[in-house]
């Protein structure tokens, strides 16, 4: 809980950093974009730092190339 | 432009070998051996000229659009829907390397130095210095590469001088029995596994002083760094032979606990691995600046600065998150990896070419009828 906890006060402080500036110039894309990447990074944050079971994102590279992979095992035989 | 810095032609070079040297270093000699077997010395030293092959289509690539950067590149070549999608594959590269580079300094770490650490708190502070880099700019990462690799290259010479005394030359016998698959999978991983992972220098070559011989100063550089993994390969097997290279995850650790100059020159093993920890770094944080840069690029921002703590906090989770240990990352991963760096590195800057090259050809046609 201690660790959820201090994430989240990371993440709001690099919020407290950075948004002020943007809001002040009114630059509604970079908002957006920030936020997101703000966001997604809290969420990970707070999975990794409790050692939450979570499923590697690696499997996404496992997903796309296993087929190429056996087509390659078939043709060279191994 | 998004970055204002300007980095001189050797800042680029060093960066260039620092990020082939990166995590190559330690993991290098077993991957190939894993993959080749006997003639894993051969291969690494057949692809130095395939690799500074590599690093010529790199720049050759860049150089369809001067002022672009590989996200400009793509939108250049491709248009704009297309080109984002490819983005879009190349980002999630640049930031699942990042992450995978900082995991195995956190792997090698709680595995061999610091046995009751915590790996997140090794990983914390790898990474608090990678955001600290990147908040300062690319020109004071380039810089600081000059002061540091002076370091890295004593330490290799010494690592090998002083191996010169532990070395059994029949270990070295080539076998004539390979098969078709090692044959392969020995020449591609001799230069897309260091070299091709060389990438993100196309993403800060824009921001580089244009120098004649920029092309042939790159292409030294990258057979520089490529030839300092062959000699560490075959120190490698010269030493340990096959079997304990094949096995031993991070070779050069041990191979430097070898060292014993008349029980006096010893234990030296922490000052190599500290070369390769700064080598690390400097990959990881370019890695990460090309993330942080194609973002910025990607969404058409007016800066990148904001973007980076946020991505620096990103980098940490997902380097806790990528591998459940290390056995899943260098069993399971590896393959899928070499797969990955050969179609980013070497399949898709091919096509690209390719398709740039027609383009060319149609509009200069359409231009004369």
């Amino acid at each position: 809980m201690l660790l959820t906890i201090a994430v989240v006060i990371v993440g709001c402080l690099m919020g407290v950093i950075d948004l002020p500036n943007l809001w002040k110039k009114k630059e509604w894309k970079e908002i957006t974009v920030y936020s997101c990447l703000l966001l997604t990074s809290i969420f990970f944050g707070v999975v990794a730092v409790n050692l939450w079971e979570f499923p590697s994102p690696l499997y996404i590279i496992i997903w796309i190339y296993k087929p190429v992979n056996q087509l390659l095992a078939y043709i060279t035989g191994s | 432009m998004l970055e204002q810095g300007r980095l001189g032609i050797r800042q680029l070079c060093i960066l260039t070998i620092l990020i082939i040297a990166g995590d190559m270093m330690m993991i290098y000699p077993s991957v190939i051996a894993t993959f080749s077997g006997q003639n894993a010395w051969l291969y690494a030293f057949i692809g130095v000229p395939l690799g500074m092959g590599l690093m010529y289509l790199f720049v050759k690539l860049a150089d369809t659009y001067p002022n672009e950067n590989l996200i400009g590149v793509f939108r250049k070549i491709l248009g704009f829907w297309p080109g984002t999608v490819l983005a879009l594959f190349y980002l999630m590269y640049f930031i699942f390397s990042s992450a995978a580079q900082s995991r195995v300094v956190g792997d090698f770490m709680t595995s061999q130095i610091f046995l009751y650490t915590p790996i997140r708190v090794v990983l914390l502070i790898f990474v608090i210095p990678i955001g600290w880099a990147l908040y300062n700019g690319l020109e004071n990462i380039g810089r600081s590469s000059e002061i540091l690799v002076p370091i890295i290259t004593t330490f290799m010479f010494i690592l090998v001088v002083f191996l010169l005394p532990e070395v059994q030359l029949n270990q070295l016998v080539p076998f004539t029995d390979t098969t078709f698959s090692q044959f392969t999978h020995g020449i591609v991983i001799g230069f897309i596994y260091p070299v091709g992972e060389a990438l993100p220098i196309l993403m800060i070559l824009p921001y580089a002083n244009q120098q004649a011989h920029r092309t042939r100063d790159l292409m030294i550089s990258a057979g520089f760094g490529n030839l300092l993994m062959a000699i560490l390969v075959t120190i490698s097997m010269l030493v340990m032979g096959l079997f304990l290279t094949q096995h031993t995850i991070f070779g050069s650790f041990v191979l430097s606990q070898k060292i014993n100059i008349a029980n006096f020159f010893q234990r030296i093993e922490v000052l190599m691995a500290s070369s390769w920890l700064i080598s690390t770094y400097f990959k990881s944080t370019v890695y990460l600046y090309a993330f942080v840069l194609g973002i910025a690029e990607l969404f058409r921002l007016k800066s990148y600065h904001f973007l980076i703590l946020p991505c620096v906090l990103i980098v940490y989770a997902l380097s806790n998150l990528v591998t459940p240990n290390i056995v899943f990352f260098n069993t399971t991963v590896i393959p899928y990896w070499l797969e990955w760096d050969l179609t980013v590195s070497l399949i898709l800057p091919v096509l690209l070419l390719i398709i740039h090259q027609i383009k060319s050809k149609l509009s200069f046609n359409k231009g004369r009828t």
